[in-house]
């Protein structure tokens, strides 16, 4: 067990005159059990320590805690979503063996994008080629396939198809709102 | 660049709406968006929850985690959830994540004094926000007030004696994270049904047939026409995509009596909502998260660039 870190926050300044408000003292200790050095389960304390206004005795009047434990391979849950420091959301290898092919990797996102993707760029007629996979589900990034004819390119007909949708889920919400408007209108 | 577009124009008509729920047609898109938006409504679409949780006393029969996991259940306003900053992206607090630009504060004091047992709710959670308060379930336009309908969600009932005090800060999250944070109670997508009935078949069966055909579809989807005994389509979206009418016709040695297709690009959505969010709120939410998310995954100029290059290059040198 491993004693990590701890944090004195001291909001009012500290008079030499008898104090008749309360202070408070937040102090954190987070304690981390360690095995194979990484934290098993981490232990927030807060207590809050209030000073009497004329014997300043620090007692403890409050108690929270936060105990997480995580299974001991199971990724966090917000790994799912934030990308993190240095890694690029989009990336991209063009294939070496065939021309106009390209597979791009894409951090943190799952089927609801590599799907739509993949199905507006099948309507594009210069693509060959277009499909997604994901490569383990406990790994969040998916592998956008496409091969093109060489009119276009896979970056050409990638940017065309995310250009395509965002038109497309404009309208739909122009749609929408609109739809709305007139069935509330309606009522009154 | 060169202009042509494949770009797809949706249509949507609403056939209900209310405040949480929701039931309207899509057309003429394709599956992968409407299941999308089924995707987003439920797991990214943000929401205000309860997150952290101060206690200062405890003594009802319910220990301090297992009452902390009940006030993260509770739904909150979230109006000003997409608008609001998620606090591990917030600058504005020193790091702890409770500035009020990323957060609301809630406190909850309650006593039991009398004999009788105090229903602690979610009526009892003081908000210092007034746009984030706890979610009012009662039934509006109800005759009469029911007192039984309007209480709130209970937290934890306490006996003479117990009391339970504390404060709770709720934040931005998104239900892939929690599900606490989770707007939709369900949303449903359904194929539009297209039934044929072969007219001329028809005519060839006896009625006791004709009934049969009707009954054996475990949804009300045929009736027989009391009046010129013909088998009618009364409602062709309780159709469930069982295949008990086409196995009974099959049976019956008339295949393509009766013909069932499913129209590709014409979904039935349902969306129900847990108060949170407003139903419709919840779809033009959806809508406006996808697009962000599409938004992300951009290719980025100077790899378009660097690459435009050797494309050219590339084609030059193979003759292209």
């Amino acid at each position: 067990m491993g004693l990590s870190s701890s944090r004195y926050k001291l909001p009012y300044k500290q008079t030499n005159e008898p104090i008749n408000e309360l202070v408070r003292l937040e102090l954190t200790l987070e304690l981390y059990l360690f095995a194979n050095k990484k934290p098993l389960q981490t232990a927030s304390y807060k207590g809050f320590f209030f000073s009497q206004p004329i014997n300043p005795t620090p007692f403890v009047s409050s108690l929270t805690f936060e105990v997480k434990k995580r299974a001991m391979n199971a990724p966090d849950r917000y790994e799912r979503f934030v990308v993190p420091e240095g890694t690029k959301k989009v990336s991209y290898e063009r294939d070496t063996k065939i021309i106009n092919a390209a597979s791009f990797t894409i951090e943190r996102e799952d089927h609801t994008i590599g799907n739509i993707v993949r199905m507006q760029l099948h309507r594009d007629g210069n693509v060959l080629f277009a499909g997604y996979k994901l490569p383990h589900p406990l790994q969040y990034k998916i592998i956008v396939r496409v091969h093109t004819t060489s009119q276009s390119s896979p970056m050409q007909a990638y940017n065309l198809a995310i250009n395509d949708l965002d038109k497309e889920l404009d309208h739909l919400k122009a749609v929408f709102e609109a739809e709305v408007a007139r069935v509330s209108g309606a009522e009154y | 660049m060169e202009g042509a577009s494949y770009q797809r124009f949706p249509k949507v008509k609403i056939r209900e709406l209310k405040d949480d729920y929701a039931k309207f047609e899509l057309r003429e898109t394709d599956a992968s968006m409407a299941n999308a938006l089924r995707r987003v409504m439920i797991a990214e679409v943000p929401t205000i929850a309860i997150d952290l949780v101060e206690i200062e006393v405890n003594s009802s029969v319910l220990n301090d985690e297992f009452i902390a996991h009940r006030l993260g259940l509770i739904p909150l306003t979230s109006e000003r959830a997409m608008s609001m900053r998620f606090s591990r992206d917030c600058d504005a607090c020193d790091g702890d994540g409770q500035c009020e630009f990323c957060s609301v504060e809630f406190h909850l004091r309650a006593k039991c004094i009398g004999d009788q047992t105090l229903d602690v709710t979610s009526k009892d959670l003081y908000s210092s926000d007034h746009t984030v308060v706890p979610v009012d379930f009662s039934d509006s336009g109800a005759g009469y007030e029911n007192p039984e309908d309007q209480r709130g969600i209970t937290i934890v009932k306490l006996r003479k004696g117990q009391e339970l005090r504390l404060r709770a800060i709720a934040r931005k999250g998104i239900g892939k994270d929690h599900a606490k944070w989770s707007p939709a109670a369900t949303v449903t997508f359904m194929y539009e049904p297209e039934i044929h009935i072969n007219e001329e078949m028809m005519e060839t069966l006896s009625l006791e047939e004709k009934t049969s055909v009707v009954e054996s579809s475990p949804t009300k989807v045929f009736a027989l026409n009391p009046q010129t005994h013909q088998v009618e389509v009364v409602d062709p979206e309780a159709y469930t995509y069982d295949d008990e009418v086409l196995k009974k016709v099959e049976a019956m040695g008339k295949p393509g009596l009766i013909e069932v297709y499913a129209k590709e690009d014409s979904f039935i959505f349902t969306v129900e909502s847990t108060g949170a969010v407003k139903a419709s709120q919840l779809v033009i939410n959806a809508i406006e998260v996808l697009k962000q998310k599409l938004d992300a995954v951009r290719l980025l100029e100077d790899t378009v660039e660097a690459d435009d290059q050797f494309g050219e290059l590339g084609a030059h040198m193979r003759g292209g």
